[in-house]
């Protein structure tokens, strides 16, 4: 397993990186493309899914392997590429950033790689991969400027998140993964180097097991050779309309401030019941109970209201643990048990409407542990998307968030109005502005910081989308200017 | 304290609001329980399972159209005719048509965006059942009529027919978000992600692979994470739930930085008034040097040793400083760490 894991050693791994995207690079073309049939023509989604397409985060950053939006029709008809072999999908993004503040200027480059290959037959054997390299093309640039891939001892910052092959066998009721991989349902994210199990029994009951183990992988972090996870879990729907998921994971590092080890058991219940979804999830770390949660989801017939409520309790003082369990302890310090309760509603008021509103508050059990790191806090935030606005050319969309606690406050608001434009291209122009408000050292610092952006995206075909994207922040501290520009290719 | 605050401040507390979520649920459960007269309705229990009728007696024409058809007035006149007439008007069968329409909601309706011919489909199964299992068991037409795509999707399986999304959807492809996938989307997907709830239409593996949380939990950053953000912005927000960082962030991801980085804001008294903040980058402090935090302070490393018998665990407030305050000691800092 030692050997396995310095193979994607963060060096290494920048190699494997490298290499691989070359490789993709070098295949790709025009030769050997095929025509597809065409899509049927599209039916309009209810509001909130064309709310989804028109999200207010980057276009770019939605999960690319999913697809986006389609483009123009013409370009939603046009053909996807040819795989390179049977089998084989894929991504890659690439994204150019320049950066400028009081005279000094920053150059970066970020790419992004996704390889999917299911053996097209009998489909029995996959293979994944994922990784990211972010190159800094001029040094580590202005220390104003600096992120955490600068950290790196080179300019040059690669993670390789995901490089595994599956087996399956029974048709598809057992599998068994070896390389580096993720687990995502476990009571805490793993990334792990090794190798993992899973079975299913087939029948009313939805039995399904597995077992997994192998070194940590720590990203954005140089060090990550002294850690080991393994881990368990049982899930079953024994009831109608009810799941429940049993977990165990142990883990250790010694990473941080010596050797932890730490065992954390999970059990997660779920039950739909008519109109709502609810759930409850419950942990105990070592021989001590961390934490439960409670959810509650309603949502109408038809999808255009939704309410759901959640319920959350630290229940133990945590301080240092292993390092997915660690609570930020070198940085935050002790975290002291709390309590939290949460709103949110959502309303598709009409076909070019919808809003969404939601409070958090948070209570820290034992008045006298609130401090500089625990607090008490309300949370007030709210959306407003309006579709087909100013003779039916424009989205605008609104969002406020508000933060406050007794020694300080964040307030945000921000706008932003977007247009489809002929040719597959997008549009938008907005803003947003935040007040930080705090009193680490003198009870009265605040900071404004104002942002405007513009964003350009063209969706050339189903395998080509462009980005362009200029922002300037005016902050209390500087002015900054930042210039992206991106592709993201499907294959 | 007027009546108005007390309400808001309790307001404000969770675990009232925990015990209110608690007893809205349990009320509506119990509320389900009480149940309540039926309403006159159909009852394929009565008709299929005791009486014995054929599907075909009311749908006539599921071999031969789109659409499997509903019962017309005459229909049921054929057996109701008699017995209709001494019911009261609220119980006869007229009053589930209106005019020569079935008047009930149709549970079973697929949806415009689907494709699907009950023709094309007819005589492909052993039985109705195959597609419609809750009928037999059904009294009042409700939503658990409604077919799921597992029926669709175990039957194209087994007869390896093209199970695709363009076999059955006009619109849904992996391409597009689904309508699920709204503006709460963002929110709510984790919890819905775990849930793993029962279902084809459920499953996330349709159209993505893991590496999709990756994606986006790893190599994406949110848009708030601007200039400000990174030097400034992000303390104030992690040391108000840091909770939220660790939806991407192992605990590394601050040490990442505030290793090699000063934090902007770095002054001997942050983190006061135990300003052991300072002791987690620096330390063990008598490697450190004084001046690191303290300008012009000789270095930790020269700090006296203990004298003979003075053992790490005593109190050392017991004989030294004489009530006049002890600048680390009072602080949350151990004397052990710099005299040996």
């Amino acid at each position: 397993m030692n050997a396995l894991h310095s193979i994607f050693h963060r060096r290494v791994a920048s190699l494997v990186f490298v290499a691989a995207w070359a490789a993709c690079t070098a295949c790709t073309g025009p030769a050997g493309r095929r025509p597809q049939e065409a899509p049927r023509a599209p039916v309009p989604f209810p509001s909130l899914g064309a709310l989804a397409a028109q999200d207010a985060g980057s276009l770019l950053a939605r999960d690319p392997s999913a697809g986006e939006k389609p483009a123009t029709a013409a370009a939603a008809a046009a053909p996807m590429p040819e795989p390179l072999l049977p089998g084989l999908s894929g991504w890659s993004k690439t994204r150019y950033r320049l950066r400028t503040v009081d005279g000094d200027a920053d150059h970066d480059l970020y790419e992004v790689l996704g390889l999917d290959y299911v053996e097209p037959t009998e489909k029995k054997l996959e293979a994944h991969f994922l990784g990211r390299a972010a190159l800094d093309l001029d040094g580590d640039g202005a220390s104003q400027l600096q992120s955490i891939n600068d950290t790196g001892s080179g300019s040059l910052d690669a993670d390789l998140y995901e490089a595994y092959v599956k087996r399956s066998f029974h048709d598809g009721d057992w599998s068994v993964r070896l390389g580096r991989a993720s687990e995502y349902l476990t009571p805490e994210v793993a990334h792990y180097d090794g190798a993992s199990f899973s079975g299913r029994i087939r029948g009313a009951q939805g039995v399904e097991f597995g077992a997994y183990g192998g070194r940590n992988v720590v990203f954005d972090l140089a060090n990550d050779d002294d850690g080991f996870v393994a881990g368990a879990f049982a899930a079953a729907r024994p009831w109608k309309g009810g799941r429940a998921r049993l977990d165990w994971m142990h883990l250790e590092d010694e990473d941080l401030l010596g050797d932890d080890q730490d065992d954390l058991a999970g059990l997660s219940l779920w039950q739909q019941w008519r109109a709502w979804s609810v759930s409850g999830a419950y942990t105990r770390l070592e021989d001590r109970d961390r934490d439960v949660e409670l959810r509650g989801r309603w949502s109408d017939a038809a999808g255009r209201t939704s309410v759901a409520l959640r319920y959350f309790e630290l229940l133990d003082t945590q301080n240092q643990r292993a390092l997915f369990l660690d609570p930020f302890l070198q940085a935050l310090q002790t975290f002291f048990p709390y309590r939290q309760f949460g709103a949110h509603a959502l309303r598709a008021v009409s076909e070019n409407l919808d809003v969404d509103a939601g409070f958090d508050v948070r209570e820290v059990e034992d008045a006298s542990d609130v401090g500089t790191f625990n607090h008490d806090w309300r949370r007030y935030y709210g959306a407003l998307t309006l579709r087909e606005f100013v003779a039916s050319a424009f989205t605008l969309t609104l969002n406020a968030d508000y933060y406050d606690d007794d020694r300080s406050d964040v307030q945000a608001f921000g706008g932003s109005l977007s247009r489809e434009l002929t040719g597959g291209f997008d549009a938008s122009l907005g803003t947003y502005y935040s007040r930080y408000k705090y009193d680490l050292f003198t009870a009265s610092e605040r900071d404004d910081v104002q942002t405007w952006f513009g964003k350009l995206v063209w969706r050339r075909s189903q395998s080509w989308t462009f980005e362009l994207l200029y922002e300037y922040e005016d902050d209390d501290l500087d002015e900054y200017h930042t210039l992206r520009c991106g592709a993201l290719c499907r294959f | 304290m007027s009546i108005l605050n007390r309400t808001m401040d309790a307001a404000r507390t969770p675990r009232l609001w925990a015990v209110l979520l608690a007893t809205g649920l349990m009320g509506c459960v119990f509320f389900e329980s009480l149940g309540g007269e039926k309403p006159f309705a159909f009852s394929h229990k009565l008709h299929v399972e005791e009486q014995g009728l054929e599907c075909a007696a009311c749908h006539g024409a599921w071999e031969t159209s789109e659409e499997p058809g509903l019962p017309s007035p005459r229909q049921c006149a054929l057996c109701h005719d008699d017995g209709d007439a001494e019911k009261p008007a609220e119980r006869k069968v007229a009053t589930l048509f209106e005019g020569k329409n079935y008047r009930a909601a149709r549970f079973t309706a697929l949806g415009e965006e689907v494709i699907f011919s009950h023709r094309s489909h007819a005589g492909r199964a052993q039985d109705c059942a195959a597609c419609h299992a809750a009928v037999a068991e059904n009294e009042v037409p409700g939503p658990e009529l409604a077919l799921t795509m597992d029926s669709c999707t175990s039957c194209h399986e087994k007869s390896q027919t093209a199970s695709d999304c363009a076999t059955c959807h006009t619109a849904i492809r992996a391409e597009r978000a689904p309508a699920t996938h709204g503006a709460a989307w963002k929110k709510s997907h984790g919890p819905d992600v775990r849930a793993q709830r029962e279902g084809t239409a459920n499953r996330c593996d349709l159209c993505h692979t893991q590496s999709s949380c990756t994606a986006c939990h790893q190599t994406e950053q949110p848009d708030s994470h601007g200039p400000f953000w990174r030097r400034r912005g992000h303390g104030i927000s992690a040391a108000m739930d840091r909770a939220s960082c660790s939806t991407c962030h192992p605990a590394s991801s601050c040490d990442s930085c505030h290793r090699e980085t000063e934090p902007l804001s770095h002054n001997g008294g942050f983190g006061s008034p135990v300003n052991n903040h300072c002791i987690g980058c620096h330390e063990p402090l008598a490697e450190e040097g004084c001046a690191t935090c303290h300008g012009a302070t000789p270095s930790h490393a020269q700090a006296t040793p203990k004298p003979p018998g003075h053992l790490p665990s005593m109190n050392c407030r017991m004989c030294h400083g004489n009530g006049q305050p002890l600048p680390h000691f009072d602080n949350g800092g151990d004397c052990n760490a710099c005299h040996l």
